[in-house]
């Protein structure tokens, strides 16, 4: 017989000791089938089950590099910083679209603190220091992120963005929002696999890009050219758009 | 554990890719096996959705279990998922799940090995939705049974005992199946809900779980 009866756990403490054992010890080949097969549930990573690392990668960098960023109207770092520090410290009420405007009026009202309300907002949760875009985020691989978003301001889709031409290395992170989200969608719909890039168009984050483009099948020549198809290297998957509010994971 | 997890949270926050990088590893696994028994094949869809609202709402993460907290964003996209795709949160039995498992038992008898992961988990998906998540919260994300019900939004208690009934479930199923009962993969895609097996062993059942 291969399942043996002394497998069942007869109480919740016996379930307990079973589930808080599970993938901590090797298996005893003696052991109850119940307990084999928690181990094989809780069996060591497959590679296949990480080979969404450098999409999830990718994300990280492109939200290091948009959502701390005020978009601020014009790129003078100090101002930035100091406004990324008040709006911090006056608990921001900050919607991503409207960065550049809240980033004054968190100045204006710099003595009237509010409690921080939204964990989504766009506000940096570090300490105010950290708001800083002084210094890139990481030695080496900022450039492309940084740089990444703005080479859609080359394409006809992204009209208006005056002023946001990195000119130091402090502005990289300068965008403004409807080229950054369409710039965003594009480069997580190009992240995707060719196979995942239909359904993807069906889903609510890239509604933007499906209804730029009309047809699905000009997505990707349409997404090549607005982001300048020179940093497929580099595709961030920032589709932060659209996807409602009824998922913010605050389990404390 | 929990200490370098809560390390690398603070190096990701901080903008420590390789920080972020072990984040990923780490739960990545267990995520997508908990996806799986709630979306199916559309795990990977679903979680890689929710490293996106991760890395997006890192920032804003504050401390507690960082495990939870990501669960937590990766079971809400799912639910959206199934929203959009207007069906409930089961699983399809795969028959020749069973079969495969039983394989891989014999197999594991013979030369001490461990059954197969997908067979394990296709076999846990197979468990009522509830149970299901209690037993992958548990053993495969590795929460304690409070965290889990903050996850689930469940006092502790009633994930215990889902777990339990879960875990009492399995163990019917693969001495059922054992015993070269077919009903224990019945076709047509339904979860086997076997009821007579409850009566037998689960007599004194617990307190309602809900």
């Amino acid at each position: 017989m291969i399942f043996r009866r002394a497998g069942r756990p007869h109480d919740r403490d016996a379930a307990d000791r079973l589930l808080d054992a599970a993938g901590s010890t090797p298996v005893d080949p003696g052991a109850d089938p119940l307990t084999h097969l928690l181990a094989a549930a809780n069996a060591p990573a497959r590679p296949t089950e990480l080979a969404g690392e450098q999409a999830a990668l990718a994300a990280f960098r492109a939200a290091r590099a948009g959502t701390s960023v005020p978009d601020a109207p014009a790129p003078r770092g100090r101002r930035r910083f100091t406004a990324g520090a008040v709006a911090w410290a006056a608990g921001v009420a900050v919607t991503a679209t409207a960065g550049a405007a809240v980033a004054a009026v968190a100045l204006d009202r710099a003595g009237d603190p509010e409690p921080p309300r939204r964990p989504a907002t766009t506000s940096p949760a570090g300490t105010p220091a950290e708001s800083t875009p002084t210094r890139p985020t990481r030695t080496g691989t900022v450039p492309p992120t940084g740089t990444a978003l703005p080479t859609g301001t080359r394409s006809a889709e992204a009209p208006s963005t005056p002023a946001v031409a990195p000119s130091t290395p402090e502005d990289r992170r300068t965008v403004t929002a409807p080229s950054h989200k369409l710039a965003g969608s594009c480069k997580a719909y190009l992240a995707k696999s060719p196979a995942q890039r239909a359904k993807a168009l069906e889903k609510p984050g890239f509604a933007d890009l499906a209804a730029a483009v009309d047809d699905p099948a000009r997505a990707e020549d349409f997404c090549r050219q607005l982001l300048g198809d020179d940093d497929r290297s580099d595709v961030d998957g920032d589709a932060d758009e659209g996807e409602g509010d009824a998922d913010e994971g605050d389990a404390d | 554990m929990t200490a370098e997890l809560d390390a690398a949270v603070r190096g990701a926050q901080a903008g420590d890719e390789d920080a972020f990088r072990f984040l990923y590893r780490s739960l990545q696994p267990g995520l997508l096996r908990y996806l799986t028994a709630l979306v199916g094949a559309d795990a990977e869809d679903v979680a890689s959705e929710a490293w996106l609202q991760i890395s997006r709402d890192l920032p804003t993460f504050t401390g507690g279990e960082f495990r939870a907290w990501a669960v937590t964003i990766a079971r809400n996209r799912a639910m959206d998922h199934l929203r959009r795709q207007r069906r409930r949160p089961s699983l399809p039995v795969p028959v020749q799940a069973l079969s495969e498992l039983a394989g891989d038992a014999d197999t594991a008898e013979r030369a001490g090995e461990t059954i197969g992961t997908e067979a394990a988990l296709a076999l846990i998906a197979t468990l009522p939705p509830r149970e299901a998540e209690a037993v992958l919260l548990r053993a495969v994300i590795g929460l304690d049974a409070e965290t889990a019900g903050q996850v689930l939004g469940r006092r502790p208690g009633a994930v215990r005992t889902a777990a339990h009934r879960g875990l009492r479930r399995l163990a019917a199923l693969m001495e059922r199946h054992d015993a070269g009962q077919p009903s224990a993969a019945p076709a047509g895609g339904t979860p086997p809900r076997p009821r007579d097996a409850r009566r037998q062993q689960a007599s004194h059942a617990e307190p309602a779980d809900g």
